[in-house]
């Protein structure tokens, strides 16, 4: 064996050594050649080292299911549900770019609301500011008598966004609001408090495209809808 | 990758919309398959990574490029969610989640294992076939070496440096990846 100028091993004994490091590290060296590695640790700085850097792997890797199936892909998910719930805590949210979309005659709406032809219709004529998209009226049928709402929708590319204008919601209830494709699946579009009395404007987003949601339902913090809004 | 190059232009402000879809493209694939693997529960991982994202928005002061990767990061806060869930679905099946606040970063328990379990995995994939089968049939499994050594036709010194060198590749690659150990 040969050894350094301070009695150390060196070169092949040294690699034998050092290669133990792993095995030691994590705990698979018998008695005896534990006992070698540590003996020799105390006098190697750089092995010392060296076991410091690979030590902390023994307790994650124990931890690896070796027969775990490798995870399968998941599609792009649904980042409109993010901005959903960051508009929900009613913070001032930068706009995506959206393409435009031709604004429907206002008759439509009405016209839907008329065929609809229940008590407490509303038509939803919200306003389109410059520089935004345009918001398209959606007819709204509120249950609750005390609810006056007005709804639209806008039309983003990465879904519908539904404006609803609306006073009466219980202060400070949640609510939730669920876009309904056409089939009438339910998506979750987010949530909003109400305010009572006061007149208030919240903005939900959905992953359903435009052309494949047919309305929104709100349902209180007992599940029970009260309101509800179809789209032309 | 995406986070060397997305640290390299421009500090990542994830309160701005761009850059918060932009982590979004980047990691929720992975984080999903991540809630997945804890959760076993489809709507339920989806429902993480949705609240990883309205976290990392709200407390997008706390990110720090200098301290983690912005990948490192998002898994911290899908591991508390994670956790958050399992907690919160013991005590009180069948209501949904509470968004609650990240701990304080001081705040190590056994979940942080979680994280790092799942990027040793992951970095495990990156070691060359000798090397990770040296490490996962001795450790991971537990085979005694002379059987493993046999089986794949080397001496034993060969399988126990095997085993050595992928450590150290594995620490690299976690180095790399900046998951903290």
């Amino acid at each position: 064996m040969t050894r350094t100028p301070d009695g150390h091993p060196d070169g092949p004994a040294h690699d034998a050594l050092r290669e133990q490091l792993g095995a030691h590290a994590l705990g698979q060296l018998g008695d005896d050649e534990r006992a070698a590695v540590d003996a020799h640790l105390a006098g190697c700085a750089s092995c010392r080292a060296e076991l410091a850097e690979i030590a902390p792997l023994a307790g994650p890797l124990a931890r690896v299911d070796p027969d775990a199936a490798p995870s399968p892909s998941v599609p792009p998910g649904d980042f409109a549900a993010v901005l959903g719930r960051l508009r929900e805590e009613d913070a001032p949210v930068t706009p995506l770019p959206t393409h435009r979309r031709r604004r429907v005659p206002l008759l439509g709406a009405a016209a839907a609301a008329a065929v609809i032809g229940l008590a407490g219709v509303g038509v939803g004529v919200a306003a389109s500011t410059a520089g935004e998209p345009p918001v398209e009226p959606a007819a709204v049928q509120a249950l609750d008598p005390g609810i006056r709402a007005d709804a639209g929708t806008i039309d983003h590319t990465w879904g519908v966004e539904v404006v609803l204008t609306a006073s009466g919601f219980a202060e400070g209830q949640r609510y939730e609001v669920t876009v309904l494709d056409r089939a009438g699946r339910p998506v979750p579009a987010g949530a909003f408090r109400g305010t009572g009395a006061a007149e208030m404007v919240c903005r939900l987003n959905s992953s359903v495209l435009r052309e494949q949601a047919g309305g929104f339902v709100v349902t209180d913090a007992d599940g029970d809808e009260v309101l509800r809004s179809r789209f032309a | 990758m995406s986070d060397a190059a997305g640290t390299a232009r421009a500090p990542v402000n994830l309160r701005r919309i761009e850059d918060l879809e932009a982590a979004y493209r980047d990691h929720a694939g992975e984080l999903e398959r991540f809630a997945l693997r804890q959760l076993r529960d489809p709507g339920a991982a989806a429902d993480v990574v949705q609240e990883v994202f309205v976290r990392a928005w709200r407390h997008a002061e706390r990110y720090d490029a200098a301290v983690a990767s912005l990948r490192v990061w998002l898994f911290t806060i899908a591991k508390n969610v994670v956790v958050d869930h399992v907690r919160h679905h013991r005590s009180r099946p069948g209501t949904p989640t509470a968004p609650g606040d990240l701990p304080p970063a001081s705040e190590r328990d056994f979940s942080d294992d979680l994280v790092t379990s799942w990027f040793v995995e992951e970095a495990l994939t990156r070691l060359g076939d000798d090397q990770r089968s040296a490490i996962v049939e001795t450790y991971v499994r537990g085979r005694p070496y002379a059987e493993v050594a046999a089986e794949q036709g080397v001496p034993v010194g060969t399988l126990r440096s095997r085993v050595f060198y992928g450590l150290k590749n594995l620490r690299h690659i976690m180095d790399d990846m900046g998951v903290p150990l």
